[in-house]
């Protein structure tokens, strides 16, 4: 049961990666693409760090994975700012 | 092989999507994709390192999460600047 549970979020990690991918190929636009490359910093760790610590218990990998997870979710929005504000004074400074 | 490794693999087909769009638009859009491929290949790791049992392959995860998140910092800051 725990397997197929783990089985189950990995699909579910893969399928946030996979939606990311096709957006980044997608778009050119770079609000646009961070609408996508956000949405891979927050479901997809989550989805494995909760994978790893069903499938595999709760040891130190499970451990090491979650915070991991917590690295990639705290800091993911923090990236997606920065380089939402860079373009849009790119934006600002290409109009003057 | 393991479902972790299968997962791993497949995760290396959509990091070598990202690397494509790395490849076109403006710098900034370059940028995004590049935030996308650093956090995939992180779970490509974590993957891995479920996938062989080993926890002290999830440290790689940990280090490159950290860097990624330094350099895509400063990638940003860089093109704020300078570009």
């Amino acid at each position: 049961m725990n397997d197929a549970i783990a089985d189950a979020l990995i699909v579910v990690a893969l399928v946030g990666l996979l939606v990311c991918a096709a957006g980044l190929l997608v778009f050119r636009n770079v609000f646009e693409r961070l609408h996508f490359a956000g949405a891979a910093s927050t479901i997809p760790p989550v989805a494995v760090a909760i994978a790893v610590l069903v499938g595999r218990g709760a040891h130190a990998l499970a451990l090491k994975t979650a915070l991991v997870a917590i690295v990639l979710v705290v800091t993911g929005p923090v990236l997606t700012h920065a380089t939402a504000r860079a373009a849009h004074l790119r934006e600002v400074e290409e109009e003057r | 092989m393991n479902v972790w490794l299968y997962a791993a693999g497949a995760g290396l087909i959509l990091l070598a999507g990202m690397g494509v769009a790395c490849c076109g638009g403006r710098p900034e859009s370059r940028l995004a994709a590049l935030l996308a491929a650093s956090t995939t290949s992180t779970l490509i790791l974590l993957l891995v390192a479920a996938g062989v049992d080993r926890p002290a392959f999830t440290d790689l995860a940990l280090a490159l999460a950290g860097l990624g998140f330094i350099g895509n910092l400063a990638y940003a800051r860089f093109l704020e600047r300078w570009l």
